[in-house]
This record gives C-alpha cells, structure tokens and sequence, in this order.
C-alpha cells in the first residue's frame, strides 16, 4: 500500500490480486446479493484508491481493507433495510432446494463429487445465512479471509473478548442449523478447512 | 460444544484456529487428552469448520476491474505528480504560525500608526488652539481645502489621546487664560475655574440628582425634553479609537449626505438623533440626561452591550445626518429667528449663568457642549469655536468633546455665512 502510495500501480495491482476473492466472498456473504456485492466490492477498492494518501501504516492492510468493505456492506444493509426486499430466508419453509437462490446453484455438470458439492452447497449457504450478521461476519472474517480474532475485533469495533464469544455462537449456531438441514459430518468427507 | 464450560473451553477456539502459543498449546492438548468433554467440543467445532470449508470461494466478477486499475493509475500519477505530504501536526501548526505573525504585525503596524499620529495631531491640535483663538473665522473657513476632510479625521482620531491630550499646547493655555474678546472671556471663564482641564476619568464628585434637578430646573422647560442625541453615540468608548473613526467616517457621511438632502423629515416619534436640533426643544438635554431615566442614563446600558451600543451609535450619526440638514447644510436659512431666536439667547444666558456658578465634571462638560452648539446655532461661530475647544480642551476624552469636535469639524467645512 506504501508503495502505490508513493505512485507505483504494480503494488496496487498486486494488492488487488491478492484480495479481491477473499474481499468479495465477504461482502457477497455478508449481504446475501451478487448485485449489491459488485457493486460494494467496487466502492471498497475504490475507497483503498482514494484513501491511499492518508493511509497510516498502523494496522495491516487486510485489516483496514475489511474494515472498508464491511463499513460499507454495514451501510448498504442499512439503506436496504428501508426497501422491500425478499430475504433469502423467505422461502426456507419450501424446503432445502427451493430455499438456495439461483446464484448459489452450481450449473455445472456434476457427476460424483461436483454433484455432492451442489447439492450440498446450498444448504451451507443457508446455514450461514441464518446467522446473525454480527457472528456471521465474524465467522467469515475468521473462517474464509484468515483473520485473526484480534484484527477482527479492530474491524468490527469490538474487544477480542466480545469478537470470540460471537465465534463460539457462530460455530454453535451453524452445528444446529446444519443438523436440521440434515448436513452432519459425514458430508463433510474430505476433512479440510479453509484456513485451519 | 458448552461454551459455558468451564474447562480449556475458553482456549479451544483459538486452539482450533492455531492462535495459542506453544505453551498454551501443549497445555490445551494434555487437558484434552484428560477431559473427554473438551474432547468432545472440539471434535464437533472441527467438524462444523470441515462442513462450512466445503462452501467454495465465489470468483469476484471480472467487470470493473480494467476501470478500477485504470482509476488507480490516474490517482498514482496524481501523487507522484504531488509533493511530499506534511506531516498531520504541521497541518495545524503552520496555519497556527501564520495567525500569529499576522496579528504580530498588526500589532506593530497599529503601534508605528500611534506613533507617526501622535505628533501630527499634537501640532494639529495647537494649530487648532491658534486657528480658534486668532484666525477670522470666515476668511479660515473659506480657505479650507480639500485636504479638510482627513484634517478633521485626524483631529478626531487625536482627541483619545490622553498623552498629548494632557500636555495641553502653550498656544491653547494661553487661549484659556487670556480670551480676546469679551464673549471669549465669557466662555473661557469657566475653564478658569475648579473644573479645569480635568478630564471625565479623573471622576469628578457627581452633583447629586436633586442638585441637578434645581440646576435644570433653571433653563426653559423645552430644554428639558428628552434628547437622545444629547447622549453620545453608545459606540464611543472612552478611549475607543477605531470608533471614532467610524464615527468620523459616518460624519463625513453626513456631511455629504446634508448637500443633497432634502428638507428634513417630519418629526413623529422622538428617535434616537432625531431631536438633536428639535429646535423647540433639546437645548439642555444634556442636563436632562442626568437626571433618572434621562438619554445619558439610558444610553449606559448599551455601553454594557457593543453590538447594540454600536447599532445606536450608527443610528445616531443617521438620525444626524436626517435630522439636522438645516443645522448642517444651510445654517443661514435655519438660524433661528424670531422666537426662536430669542430662545436661543436665553439658552445661551443661561448656560453661562449655570457655568459660572462653578459646574463641574460630566455637567461642565455638557454645559459647554450645549453652549457651542447653542451659539452656533445663532450663527456666533467664533464664540461657538471658543466653547467647543474648552470642551475639547478641558474633557479631551469625553464624548462632549468628541461632539463639540465634530460640531465644530462641521462647522470648518461649511462655507463661510
């Protein structure tokens, strides 16, 4: 970031390369809408471009990084919340299928493993999504970006303390919820987590 | 999974995602292999972490990203293009310095002005006790140049100045001491007197009201009538200097104005200014202003308040330059005749009378005001000049003076009658 900063773009290309995925599997998970996750993953980098002059190297980049972007889903969730939108949770009583979105389905053929990750990709995304947002973001933080509690409670502007109570609940919460949609560990087959 | 538990509970989450220290970590792991629960609420958060592990990444879109880096190179060249940042304290501090050299200079600008006016308006104020003990008023006045106008600033803007104010130039001492005329010596008698050149702040033991009383009870009832203007402009502090040149910017305001001004306006309601030259009226309104509720009372309060005390003085010099286009502009055709005339004289008798029996202080001081303005009001502008210079002289910092002084400004840039 010091680097763009004295004008070298490479350094933000690279900066972009590294975070873009991470950044915009965040917000798209914290708001639940592709549309408005473009468009915030936009503003986010956009944000990093202008605020590169007053950027102090006090913190890491990741951590001011998500700092932005979840001000920003915080916001947006806000200004949504006025309008009359319908929830991805609406239709859950139709059951597990009818539940996932469209953007969430995999189109791809899939025989064997691509057909069990299809299926099954739904249902966790509905699990997440039953989360609260303030354990959910937290969960994401943690589980998908990498980062540690202590960032995380500097990003959500609450202590450690507070930001591991929330993980507990999250991971509590999800263990329940994944049970009731019938996803025990035996789906899980491959063993592996993202970043643990 | 009992979040509540109180075994390494609390260490299992961060055991989980590695962020314990070896330490630590070792003793979570011999707890574990001890404690079947802590076992048990592991192995069921690995499991929910293997499950959630299985949801992919979602690649970001590709649209925007050529817009967003072509942004980044504008903003790039933009701060290459940029010099070196100030640092966050300088920010505050060079605007800080600035405000400080600023008000330095200003200060010393205001200082070396003080300085460079202080002589001239000492050798102003002699050639003013020269030109009001020697001069033929009507040759002096004719021969008053263009130049006037920043005569009569200074002179006004030197009148504060209690420095050269107290040295008193020889030339006006001996003016005081030995009038040439009998109607001098009249005016210049009371100078003589305990009242002297004592100035306002010196504060002279004021009369008592019912003293006042008997003393204003002496003139004609119409000089009794309340009169604002009598009071100075609430905007004149003692020893405020920039309000004395507003003042006498809006004099000269007045000044120009009473050329084109019409007849003056119909007295309805008294206003502040307006009944200065009410010529029924206003004679010893000065006197009035003693006593309670009087225009000099009224106008202390908003000494207290500079805002509004401003405002009134501003409304004053307009209800001048309103309220006196004949006092101003045609002396001649407004000299009061007749009755008023007679008025006038009486006025004038009296005001002696009064300031012979030895007034002094805040009373002398309105008393020789009153007299200048009533002598000039009959046109006896050398006597006028006479009774406006022992104000001036006598209480150089009050506000009579300061009115005497601007009467007698105005009188300078009249034409000769």
């Amino acid at each position: 970031m010091l680097a763009f900063r004295q004008g070298e773009v490479s350094a933000f290309e690279a900066l972009v390369q590294r975070h873009r995925g991470p950044v915009y599997n965040f917000i798209l998970r914290s708001s639940g809408n592709p549309a408005r996750a473009e468009d915030l993953l936009q503003e986010t980098w956009l944000k990093v471009i202008r605020g590169s002059c007053d950027y102090e190297p006090k913190a890491r980049f990741t951590t001011w990084l998500y700092t932005v972007a979840r001000n920003l889903c915080v916001d947006s969730a806000r200004k949504e919340s006025f309008r009359e939108v319908v929830p991805l949770q609406t239709r859950r009583a139709d059951g597990p299928e009818a539940a996932a979105p469209e953007w969430l389905a995999d189109a791809r053929p899939a025989p064997d493993r691509a057909a069990h990750h299809a299926r099954l990709r739904p249902l966790l995304e509905q699990a997440l999504m039953s989360l609260p947002g303030e354990q959910r973001e937290v969960f994401l933080l943690r589980e998908y970006s990498g980062v540690p509690f202590k960032e995380i409670a500097a990003v959500v502007k609450a202590s450690e303390n507070t930001v591991k109570s929330r993980m507990r609940y999250a991971l509590e919460g999800l263990r329940k919820r994944l049970r009731e949609l019938g996803v025990d560990g035996e789906w899980a087959e491959d063993g592996r987590t993202v970043t643990g | 999974m009992n979040p509540t538990s109180p075994h390494v509970e609390e260490k299992l989450l961060e055991y989980t995602y590695g962020e314990l220290s070896e330490g630590d970590s070792k003793t979570v792991e011999a707890h574990l292999r001890a404690c079947a629960t802590c076992a048990d609420s592991l192995r069921a958060m690995k499991q929910v972490r293997r499950t959630m592990a299985q949801l992919p990444m979602v690649a970001p879109p590709k649209a925007g990203l050529d817009s967003l880096l072509s942004y980044a190179e504008s903003a790039a060249k933009a701060s290459r293009a940029k010099p070196a940042r100030r640092s966050p304290w300088l920010r505050w501090v060079m605007p800080l310095a600035s405000l400080a050299a600023l008000s330095v200079v200003l200060v010393v600008s205001s200082k070396v002005a003080r300085q460079t006016e202080g002589p001239i308006a000492s050798n102003r104020d002699e050639a003013r006790g020269d030109w009001a003990s020697a001069r033929p008023p009507s040759a002096k006045k004719s021969a008053a140049p263009a130049g006037e106008t920043e005569a009569t600033a200074s002179k006004i803007v030197a009148v504060p100045q209690e420095p050269e104010a107290r040295k008193k130039p020889a030339a006006l001492e001996k003016h005081a001491a030995a009038p040439t005329t009998p109607a001098e010596e009249n005016e210049a008698s009371p100078s003589d007197g305990s009242g002297g050149s004592r100035p306002l702040d010196d504060k002279a033991p004021a009369k008592k009201p019912a003293e006042r009383a008997s003393v204003a009870d002496q003139l004609p009832k119409e000089a009794q009538a309340p009169n604002q203007w009598a009071s100075p402009p609430a905007s004149w502090k003692k020893d405020g200097q920039p309000e004395l040149n507003r003042a006498a910017g809006d004099g000269e305001r007045a000044r120009k104005a009473k050329v084109a001004m019409a007849p003056p306006p119909e007295r309805s309601a008294p206003r502040e200014g307006q009944d200065f030259d009410g010529r029924q009226g206003g004679v010893m309104n000065g006197m009035a202003g003693n006593g309670p509720g009087g225009a000099a009372g009224a106008a202390r309060p908003a000494e207290k308040q500079p805002g509004r005390a401003q405002a009134a003085g501003e409304r004053a010099m307009a209800g001048e330059a309103k309220a006196r286009p004949s006092a101003l502009v045609g002396r001649s055709p407004a000299s009061p005749s007749g009755p008023a005339r007679d008025d006038r004289e009486r006025e004038v008798a009296q005001l002696r009378q009064v300031l012979a029996r030895g007034a002094q202080g805040e009373e002398r001081a309105r008393l020789l005001r009153r007299l200048c303005e009533a002598l000039d009001e009959l046109g006896r502008e050398r006597e006028a000049d006479s009774a406006c210079d022992a104000v001036i002289r006598e209480f150089p910092r009050s506000d009579e003076a300061r009115s005497a002084l601007q009467r007698s400004n105005a009188r300078a840039v009249q034409p000769p009658r």
